[in-house]
């Protein structure tokens, strides 16, 4: 038995590190460079007076602001920065009418106004308010307010965009004559997506490049 | 001298599960897009390839001494290569996105781009992408001790910090296995069944119970044994983390079913005392190829 041990211990040391060398030939570690997105939405809540039976109100949108509370975000739940985002787009938009002192029809817009462009975000086309009453409608987007959003968001990211500011108007009119001053509040959510591009490392046999 | 060997193979193959569970644990920045159903299909790959590998390598012999004090100590690496149907699943855009759609996108294991989901009106609804894996890769250290009346205890157990953002990881199982070839002495093979639970957690984000039942036979040789046997097991985790969407942030907490749940393993082993090289290969919903070695007395 002695005799043998010589042959033994190689055959064991053989398979060791055969084993050994076999899975570092099947491990291997890479980059990936993961993208997944991060919402973060925004809420306008604009007090609304109707004076002889048309309303117009707008409000001044910061994008410093915005930028600012996104970049807090991104470093505190993510451990990334703005320079990691690879887009920023419009996620959805929705208005809510949270209060109205009476029950009548209106039609109107939401617009945007950036860098002297002006568009249609949303529309009210004969909506009834109390119908509505605290119901979220994500249904009235355009295009055009759209495109303009995310091209405000984009070039801000860039370089710092035409300007800091984005324009909230909203402007409309009651279909019905019975009730021609009253007051309504409207609250405009933006869900805005960050697209990250994040690097990770991973383990991940026999899945090299 | 003699053990150095063994010593180093067992730091090694816990490195190797070090590193997998490190990319495990980023998976919250990724699944934060989620809840409900998109969550489940999302992270499934995972636990049913962990759920997979943690159940093999419970036996590396149909025989389970009948008599005699044993001990073995073994290191397990298993392996499963991800198929590209798991790579996938249809996910559901939610919260202000306008219409609603459904659309096939990445699971965790998927392609890092993800998905994107474009309205008539211009929006984008964008999935998380994948870490873009072929394969998961586990090492596990077990302790077996025997034999009473042709039954056998296993023992599996690791438990360390990772780091101050992930948490720590821990690992344990337990389980046992009853020779039932003794009670048939003219059985010209060996037959045992058994059974082993595993409860893993890894941080806060997954808590994991996986269950295997199983019945094998085979034939033991003086230097080879060969073997063969049926497994029916059970995997469910539970998933934890802050949901992110565009109405709403909530602590969520998602039960996942591993998908794995009947297996063939065919494997064969070779021993020079006191030590043993295992190889098998597990057929089912996720095939595993277990590779182990042992030192025992």
């Amino acid at each position: 038995m002695r005799n043998n041990n010589g042959s033994v211990s190689m055959y064991r040391y053989f398979l060791s590190y055969i084993f050994i060398i076999a899975f570092l030939l099947m491990a291997t570690c890479k980059n990936v460079l993961v993208y997944y997105p991060v919402p973060l939405t925004s809420e306008v809540v604009l007090d609304i007076e109707v004076v002889n039976g048309s309303y117009n109100k707008t409000l001044p949108l910061d994008l410093d602001i915005y930028f600012k509370d996104l970049d807090d975000q991104l470093q505190s739940d993510y451990g990334v920065s703005l320079d990691d985002v690879d887009r920023i787009k419009l996620e959805g938009a929705a208005y809510t009418i949270l209060e109205t002192d009476a029950d009548i029809v209106v039609s109107g817009n939401v617009n945007l106004t950036y860098a002297s462009q002006s568009d249609t975000l949303m529309g009210l086309e004969g909506v009834r308010l109390e119908e509505i009453l605290d119901k979220p409608q994500a249904d009235a987007l355009y295009s055009e307010g759209i495109g303009l959003l995310n091209q405000a968001l984009q070039e801000y990211l860039s370089f710092g965009g035409q300007s800091k500011y984005v324009d909230l108007n909203t402007n409309g009119s009651l279909s019905e004559s019975t009730a021609t001053n009253m007051k309504f509040t409207m609250k405009i959510e933006f869900t805005i997506t960050t697209v990250i591009k994040k690097n990770h490392e991973v383990f991940d046999p026999l899945g090299y490049k | 001298m003699k053990n150095i060997a063994g010593f180093k193979l067992t730091i090694f193959l816990i490195i190797l599960s070090g590193f997998k569970l490190n990319l495990t644990a980023q998976m919250e920045d990724l699944i934060r897009r989620y809840a409900g159903e998109n969550a489940e299909g999302y992270v499934e790959p995972i636990i049913t390839g962990l759920g997979s590998t943690l159940n093999s390598g419970l036996y590396t012999s149909a025989k389970a001494p009948v008599s005699g004090f044993h001990i073995i100590l073994s290191v397990n690496g298993m392996l499963t290569i991800y198929s590209d149907g798991q790579k996938k699943f249809i996910g559901r855009t939610n919260g202000y996105f306008y219409p609603p759609q459904e659309v096939e996108t990445s699971t965790i294991i998927g392609n890092p781009q993800g998905a994107v989901v474009v309205s008539p009106s211009g929006t984008e609804f964008v999935f998380p992408g994948g870490y873009d894996l072929k394969s998961f890769l586990i090492g596990i250290p077990t302790l077996k001790i025997g034999s009473l009346y042709g039954t056998e205890m296993a023992i599996r157990y690791m438990n360390f910090k990772i780091s101050d953002d992930i948490g720590r990881l821990s690992l344990f199982g337990i389980g046992g296995r009853h020779s039932i070839s003794q009670y048939f002495s003219t059985s010209p093979v060996d037959i045992s069944g058994g059974v082993f639970y595993h409860r893993f957690k890894l941080g806060d984000i997954i808590k994991s119970n996986v269950w295997i039942v199983h019945l094998e036979t085979g034939k033991s040789f003086s230097f080879i044994d060969l073997y063969g046997g049926l497994g029916y097991e059970s995997n469910k985790a539970k998933v934890e983390y802050t949901y992110i969407s565009t109405t709403e942030t909530a602590d969520i907490s998602v039960d996942v079913t591993g998908k794995n749940s009947f297996r063939l393993t065919l494997g064969i082993g070779f021993k020079i005392f006191p030590y043993q090289f295992n190889i098998d290969y597990n057929i089912g919903y996720q095939n595993v190829i277990h590779a182990g070695f042992s030192v025992g007395f």
